[in-house]
């Protein structure tokens, strides 16, 4: 079974998935207390029918705070509390009607926690959403067929058990066959995208080096040893300038060196043990697109960025800090980027102190990456 | 590889994930009916459920042929909706007169099976993108079922389920068309990071290589001038000070063969060069298989073994040094060993450009890795190890 989920493989899709499972939430929680209302002559026991909606309220309410891009990825522990607590308001409803309940349609429990469900194929692996809709519909099917001699339709009592698991059945699989097919396409693409970098022509002949060596090397030591190959004899002078170039070249070639890359996109930066050699390309590149961001943002005041790396053998930390204007609200400028840092980063934190400071804290794991290109 | 899936193939993958939620959707909404159906012609012998199931089995097949590559035809598609007008229409014809008088337009046996041509709608759109097919399928389930449950004496009552559906899946493609823009716009700035990442790599790749060819040459040529008496300069240095300038016209190929050309690119000749300065080195192993490897990874391995024994000659206080090569199916291992003075590897100076660029960096560029034992007095072994294919 694949736990591939399509918020892993494409976290900005996610962001744009919580506005459908804020908007499922909704219309969840309209269903449940409006039907509730409308249907209040066939609920026996208030009790246990105040504690459905509040089952219901509380399900979603925590699937709404665990699909914020703050949290990413969306686990499975949480699929199964939105679902067990859905499923709770199901059975709770089913109490509050139990000998009552005359129409099995209009039953909200059910087809709240459909609503919910629709929505899971943003978040987690086909398979376990089909495993979790199954057993979702066999509650429901067998609550509604135990109370199957209440109902006042005259059909047999296997029908009852169907037509209340439809709708969780149906949005089940759809949300199980969505998820499938957004994983099978965004993994192809995956495979495609790495098969064409590597194909890439060598872009060794194509890239300008500056290296400051380089400069040096056109302006002073060409030009000196041109003309020492020229010249019929060597003078004192020849050989003072020889010693003096060689010493300033090999000064450059060593401080060259010395520059990682992470030092040429921000001056700012502690990095005395050489951890930025040691990122994978989806950390440099995340790294490189954060920079650019907080650049390119008016929110915040790049000319005092800061960069810091840290760490051990099995654990590094790259820390940024910046200064956040006044008038701008970080956490929106920012929900997509830590969105996606979650799924390139062991750990992304991030933290607004009250002098307005931002302070984005990267976790990666500088062993794991074999990579050492730079 | 960009980190983030590209906006501009997101709405198309969408379109499709959607289209195969709503087929199985539907599915499942027909298969509810068969089943309830059928389960009510055992239980009921006599209710006649076949001609309703045979209308169940035909909007299923129609189904089927939407989601298939045949569904992106026109022709197939504007069929398809004039047989799912009749099969719906047939399908309550033969139901209606089998309900309770009390149940109306909006019965749950015929709600399910409206809801199955809606999503069915939905399928459609994912090639023909716009709510249109959607609008079309609900009125396409609802016109002819409200028209025979009027003309039965059923009457008409407004189906919530039904509507609820069309309403949400218009709204879906709506409100995707609109959080997208704004959810997604940062994915340009991710995926040009990725860009520049690969294109900053290479050039980083490149000042290596031609920070190893200015040490090997250039540097050598200043200390020959920076250390030679005052007067006439050798024919043989001014040849060597002019085969090294050569590098400068070579620059733009930034690559190790452009060392290759001046220094000469195989391992014969960086043990021929070394012996020149004077070094004795006894060669054991399998020499050939330096032969089959590529000829990048070639000429990268022999300038970092000619350095090697440069820096043996230039520091190890010795004249003998051993050269090994191991190779596998799919590596090949060079050792250079002295029995020199040695030093302390983690007391080595950083600027020592030799074994970190012209060695290291050289090695790595080429996929391959360089390990370093040595101790004061016991001598030093250089291990560099490259991939053969």
């Amino acid at each position: 079974m694949r736990n591939d989920t399509a918020q892993e493989l494409d976290p900005l899709g996610g962001i744009t998935a919580r506005l459908f499972a804020i908007g499922a939430v909704a219309v969840a929680l309209v269903v449940a207390y409006s039907m509730s209302v409308i249907t209040m002559e066939q609920t026996d026991n208030v009790g246990f029918e105040i504690a459905a909606l509040a089952a219901i309220t509380a399900s979603g309410a925590f699937y709404i705070r665990a699909v914020s891009p703050f949290r990413a990825p969306f686990p499975r522990a949480a699929h199964a509390v939105v679902c067990l607590l859905a499923l709770l308001a199901v059975v709770l409803e089913s109490a509050a009607q139990w000998g009552t309940n005359t129409v099995v349609r209009d039953d909200w429990a059910p087809i709240a926690l459909a609503i919910l469900t629709l929505t899971f194929g943003s978040w987690r692996p086909g398979w376990e959403i089909l495993a979790c809709t199954v057993v979702c519909a066999l509650v429901i099917g067998g609550l509604a067929f135990v109370q199957a001699a209440t109902f006042a339709a005259d059909v047999p009592a296997l029908v009852f058990a169907v037509l209340p698991a439809t709708p969780v059945l149906a949005t089940g699989a759809a949300a199980s066959a969505f998820s499938r097919s957004l994983v099978d396409t965004l993994l192809a693409w995956r495979s495609e995208a790495t098969r064409s970098v590597a194909s890439a022509p060598d872009a060794h002949s194509a890239v300008p080096s500056k290296a400051s060596h380089l400069v040096h090397l056109d302006e002073q030591v060409y030009p000196f040893l041109e003309r020492v190959a020229r010249e019929p004899e060597l003078t004192e002078a020849d050989g003072e300038r020889a010693r003096i170039l060689a010493r300033e070249l090999r000064t450059l070639l060593v401080i060259d060196a010395e520059r990682s890359w992470l030092s040429r996109i921000v001056r700012d930066t502690d990095d005395r043990h050489r951890f930025a050699d040691r990122m994978s390309e989806a950390e440099r590149g995340y790294i490189r697109a954060l920079v650019a961001h907080l650049r390119g943002s008016d929110a915040f005041d790049d000319q005092r960025m800061r960069l810091a790396l840290h760490g051990s053998e099995w654990e590094a930390t790259c820390t940024i800090v910046v200064p956040c204007r006044a008038a701008h609200n970080p956490r929106v400028q920012l929900a997509p980027y830590v969105a996606v840092g979650r799924s390139v980063f062991g750990m992304v934190a991030w933290n607004l102190s009250h002098d307005n400071l931002l302070t984005i804290t990267l976790t990666f794991d500088p062993d794991a990456n074999d990579e050492r290109d730079l | 590889m960009s980190l983030v899936f590209p906006n501009a193939l997101a709405a198309k993958t969408t379109s499709l994930a959607l289209a195969k939620g709503s087929f199985w959707f539907g599915m499942v909404c027909i298969s509810a009916v068969v089943i309830s159906l059928t389960a009510i012609q055992v239980d009921r012998g006599q209710v006649r459920a076949l001609p309703a199931l045979l209308a169940l089995a035909v909007l299923a097949a129609l189904g089927v042929i939407v989601a298939s590559r045949l569904g992106t035809r026109p022709p197939v598609i504007a069929a398809s909706a004039v047989v799912a007008f009749l099969a719906i229409g047939a399908y309550a014809a033969m139901l209606l007169p089998n309900l309770r008088p009390i149940d109306s337009s909006d019965a749950i046996f015929l709600s399910l099976p409206k809801i199955a041509i809606v999503v069915f709608g939905m399928v459609v759109a994912r090639q023909f993108t716009g709510i249109a097919s959607i609008v079309v399928a609900f009125f396409l389930g609802e016109i002819p079922v409200v028209a025979v449950s009027l003309s039965v004496g059923h009457g008409y009552a407004f189906d919530v389920p039904a509507f609820s559906c069309f309403a949400a899946l218009v709204l879906i493609i709506t409100l995707l068309k609109v959080s997208r823009r704004r959810t997604r716009a940062s994915e340009p700035g991710l995926s040009q990071a990725s860009v520049d990442d690969r294109v900053a790599t290479e050039e980083a790749r490149a000042e290596h290589v031609s920070s190893a060819m200015v040490h090997d040459t250039i540097l050598n040529e200043l200390a020959v001038v920076g250390t030679v008496a005052p007067g006439a300069l050798s024919e043989g240095a001014k040849t060597q000070i002019r085969r090294s300038l050569a590098v400068r016209r070579l620059v733009s190929v930034r690559s190790s063969d452009a060392t290759a050309v001046v220094l000469g690119g195989d391992l014969a000749a960086a043990v021929e060069q070394a012996r020149g300065l004077g070094l004795e080195v006894s060669v054991a192993g399998e020499v050939g298989a330096v032969e089959s490897l590529h000829p990048r990874v070639s000429v990268a391995l022999s300038l970092a073994v000619l350095q090697c024994l440069a820096n043996v000659a230039a520091h190890a206080g010795t004249s003998a040094v051993e050269l090994t090569v191991v190779a596998t199916d799919t590596e090949v291992c060079v050792m250079v060993i002295d029995s020199g003075v040695g030093f302390v590897v983690s007391e080595l100076h950083h600027d020592r450009l030799g074994l970190r660029q012209s060695v290291r960096a050289r090695i790595d560029a080429v996929g391959g890795s360089v390990q370093v034992w040595s101790s004061p007095g016991a001598g030093t072994a250089v291990s560099m190890l490259v991939p053969r294919s």
